[in-house]
């Protein structure tokens, strides 16, 4: 049980790299990318329902017009994001496009069982809440904007770059490794084409 | 350094794709297996991304922002099938098909390079990132072909090496911040 999970982790990372690495920059952005991306999903999800009772469309079509849909859904809610949280100008890129990251069809793929979406998500919302609070805490001093209880911190500004971003989800991916290891199970099927 | 020059290399450098911007770094660190094997996709990516980057960008920045997304998507979409019509992204990735890794960067590009407006340093800024992700592509090929002949043990193969090599570039590319 233990050793699926590492393993999943690491696929979790994959399927939201784009955005683990570009929306965690502070806590409210990762928030506000999770939010995004789950919405889009739930909406994929359900046009995927929808256009898999018509067996007559292609499969190429029925991705496209699941990824188009994805696409809208995340680029009118990061639309809409600045004027609830604070978000900064970078990172509104990663808000609109967070509609195409992989996890947001995962459900909607072959390789997946609702059980495994379910967990994949509570993963993924662990990890970007988790890596916006640690960028956000460690990278700027500050949590949500706010010195948390009048905390002192010494800025590790590394952590709020893209090098910090790297650094963190590799850390991750490394530590899942070593505990699917240690448990004595292979990396197979951790996302990687070649393993 | 002229306005056109400063386009394409920060396009390159400092917002690079992979590394900088990430819109390309799911795709550069899934897919190429080696760096002999990776040449003819890379041109291919990078063929595909500076259309992309050059007509939808170029487009998008022209019409009223609200018609923009609709321009990146079909843009996107179309880059997309264009790769596969020559042979990339077959296959599936984790039950999805491997089409659904390519759209971030296709799209991603041409939302970085509208930010430059005019036509020239759109299509330099188009330029740079494919030049930039081409490269990386190809480099994150070598290391995972080393990383998996390596004597180390699994745990340390693959997709660790490739992350913290990732970080190790970001250091190099944001030394190029300040120029």
């Amino acid at each position: 049980m233990v050793m699926d999970q590492s393993l999943r982790v690491e696929r979790v990372v994959l399927l939201g790299m784009v955005t683990l690495l570009g929306a965690t920059g502070d806590l409210a952005t990762a928030l506000a990318a999770l939010v995004i991306s789950a919405a889009a999903a739930l909406v994929v999800y359900a046009a995927w329902a929808l256009l898999r009772l018509s067996v007559s469309i292609p499969a190429a079509a029925r991705w496209g017009a699941l990824i188009a849909i994805g696409f809208a859904v995340s680029w009118a809610l990061a639309s809409v994001a600045p004027y609830l949280v604070p978000i900064r100008d970078g990172a509104m890129l990663f808000l609109r496009i967070a509609g195409l990251m992989p996890i947001v069809y995962y459900a909607a793929g072959d390789g997946a069982s609702g059980r495994d979406v379910l967990v994949s998500w509570a993963q993924f919302t662990v990890l970007v809440a988790g890596a916006g609070a640690v960028r956000e805490f460690f990278g700027r001093g500050t949590l949500l904007g706010y010195l948390p209880g009048g905390s002192f911190t010494i800025r590790a500004g590394f952590l709020a770059s893209p090098v910090g971003a790297f650094l963190l989800i590799a850390t991750v991916v490394l530590a899942a490794r070593i505990v699917s290891s240690a448990l004595g199970t292979s990396n197979e099927a951790a996302g990687g084409t070649d393993e | 350094m002229s306005d056109l020059a400063r386009a394409f290399l920060d396009s390159m450098l400092i917002e690079n794709p992979v590394v900088m911007t990430f819109v390309g770094a799911l795709l550069a660190a899934v897919l190429p297996r080696s760096a002999r094997s990776s040449y003819t996709p890379a041109l291919r990516y990078a063929l595909a991304l500076f259309l992309a980057g050059m007509v939808g960008g170029a487009i998008a920045a022209a019409l009223p922002s609200v018609a923009a997304p609709a321009v990146y998507i079909v843009v996107g979409l179309l880059g997309v099938g264009s790769l596969l019509a020559v042979g990339e992204l077959r296959g599936e990735w984790l039950g999805m098909p491997q089409a659904v890794l390519a759209t971030a960067p296709l799209v991603g590009v041409q939302l970085l390079a509208s930010t430059y407006g005019d036509f020239d340093l759109v299509v330099a800024a188009a330029g740079g990132s494919a030049i930039g992700f081409a490269v990386m592509f190809v480099l994150v090929g070598a290391i995972r072909e080393a990383s998996r002949i390596s004597e180390t043990t699994d745990t340390f193969k693959t997709n660790p090496v490739v992350l913290f090599s990732l970080a190790v570039f970001a250091i190099v590319f944001a030394g190029f911040l300040f120029w």
